[in-house]
């Protein structure tokens, strides 16, 4: 559900990136594919995991930017979204991005039977967020220092405000009843990217790993931390031993069997905090085209883990949410 | 506790995947022979020295250049980068550059022109990209200078 207040807000984001974009007409001096797509919480990188790369097609002399949309059908969930960012001479990235996860009733009805509430009290549920990035450049030039096995290290940071923390029923929403802690969390990571030029076999090849301090349950969109006490389900708190920010661990690797055309795959550890949910890592394995410096396609198979699948004898049932994930970019 | 592991795990099969992908499979020697030794070369440089002279974004830089002294000192580079028999007598990179303020765009653009030169020459996409790895490391000695 989008409010008059994020409304706004994107309009702005929105009107900025078209100001910026004017004013950095002359982009474009990057080679091809060497900004990356934009991966699901908007920065840079591939499918699911931030890369140490700077968005669009600006050199270190120019302002550049992305504006993209990601979907990501799932039997019973969708993943939508949009967002876009700003580069800055290939040093600073500033992105914005909108996740929006709709839960089919396959797996809604049976809570709100489950629970007592009026019919179709939790249908066409939504969890959504708001994912504002900055990614910094440290040192490294990913695609130059080929003489040299030193990667480009980027350090980043995403905060992230969900905005269904609260907002289903009236009373509370799907995060808060799950046992999660906060509406609102930050996300720290540094993030290694290398691309060997003919590096597998002639093919070029890119290799990527970020470290990410986090406490976002399922990126947020499940909310962030773990309560010790839950006054809807008092079950629902943090796991034995969990809680607060922990390091997980995110790679990535990519071929570039033509100059356009790069396949690749990706993992995504993430905590498992919560007692009612079993978070598994994100997976993916993705074909991306990039049919010129201004334009990108994604095409993958990606896995989110286990989702809550509806109530069953013992509680909440999960299933793996897997499906396809298709992402278009364009650049400047 | 498990954490920490599979960041052990994850960060041991990062380290493996860049072990096993050596930075430059191909013999230095072998890419002059693919490159198709001199001639070969030759053939690429003069087309991407065409390419230049049409090239808007790039060819300001070569108004007042003596072309054939130009491809001459291209050949020998790139004959010696690819490991052929071949000395470079030139300027040293930095000293050629001198004032020429060329930029990372402009660099870029040069790599265009002669990756549009190998396809032209119908150059095995290996042996360009093992060409460019061994160029790519000139950025640092050519540009912003």
């Amino acid at each position: 559900m989008i409010k008059t207040g994020k409304t706004h807000l994107l309009v702005i984001a929105m009107a900025t990136f078209v100001l910026l974009s004017c004013q950095a007409a002359f982009a474009g001096g990057r080679l091809l594919a060497t900004g990356g797509v934009t991966q699901v919480e908007g920065s840079a990188g591939a499918g699911i995991v931030p890369w140490a790369l700077i968005s669009g097609t600006e050199t270190q002399d120019e302002v550049g930017g992305t504006a993209f949309y990601t979907h990501i059908a799932m039997p019973n969930y969708g993943l939508d979204v949009a967002g876009a960012s700003i580069g800055i001479k290939e040093r600073l990235e500033l992105s914005y991005a909108r996740q929006t996860l709709s839960i089919d009733d396959n797996v809604t009805t049976p809570i709100n039977t489950a629970l007592a509430l009026p019919t179709n009290t939790l249908s066409n549920t939504t969890l959504s967020q708001d994912v504002f990035g900055a990614k910094l450049k440290l040192f490294g030039n990913a695609v130059y220092d080929q003489n040299s096995m030193l990667p480009q290290i980027s350090l980043g940071v995403q905060h992230k405000t969900n905005d269904d923390f609260k907002s289903v029923l009236g009373i509370t929403g799907v995060p808060e009843v799950l046992g999660a802690k906060n509406p609102s969390g930050t996300d720290f990571y540094l993030a290694f990217t290398k691309i060997f030029i003919g590096g597998a076999g002639g093919l070029n090849l890119v290799v990527n790993g970020t470290i990410r301090e986090t406490e976002a349950n399922e990126n947020g969109l499940l909310g962030f931390g773990c309560a010790t006490t839950n006054a809807f389900v008092p079950t629902f708190v943090c796991k034995p031993g969990t809680g607060g920010y922990s390091t997980q661990g995110e790679g990535s690797a990519a071929v570039f069997l033509n100059p356009q055309t790069a396949l690749g795959g990706e993992y995504r550890m993430m905590p498992d905090d919560l007692v009612s949910t079993q978070q598994d890592a994100w997976k993916d394995v993705f074909v991306a085209y990039f049919p010129s410096k201004e334009f990108a396609l994604v095409l993958a198979y990606a896995s989110l883990g286990n989702l809550p699948a509806g109530i069953g004898a013992n509680g909440i049932t999960k299933e793996q949410a897997n499906g396809l994930y298709l992402s278009g970019q364009i650049g400047f | 506790m498990q954490t920490l592991k599979r960041i052990a795990l994850v960060a041991a099969a990062a380290l493996l995947a860049a072990t096993i992908v050596p930075l430059r499979p191909v013999a230095a020697d072998s890419l002059y022979d693919e490159l198709g030794q001199k001639a070969g070369i030759t053939k690429v440089l003069v087309d991407m020295v065409g390419f230049i002279a049409d090239d808007g974004r790039i060819n300001h830089f070569f108004a007042h250049a003596d072309i054939p002294h130009l491809e001459g000192e291209l050949v020998d580079q790139v004959c010696y980068v690819s490991g052929g028999p071949c000395t470079y007598t030139g300027k040293s990179m930095q000293d050629a550059h001198k004032g020429m303020d060329i930029k990372e765009a402009d660099f870029n653009a040069l790599v265009e022109d002669l990756q549009k030169a190998m396809y032209k020459n119908d150059v095995p996409l290996p042996v360009q990209n093992h060409l460019i790895a061994a160029l790519a490391p000139l950025f640092d000695s050519v540009t912003y200078k």
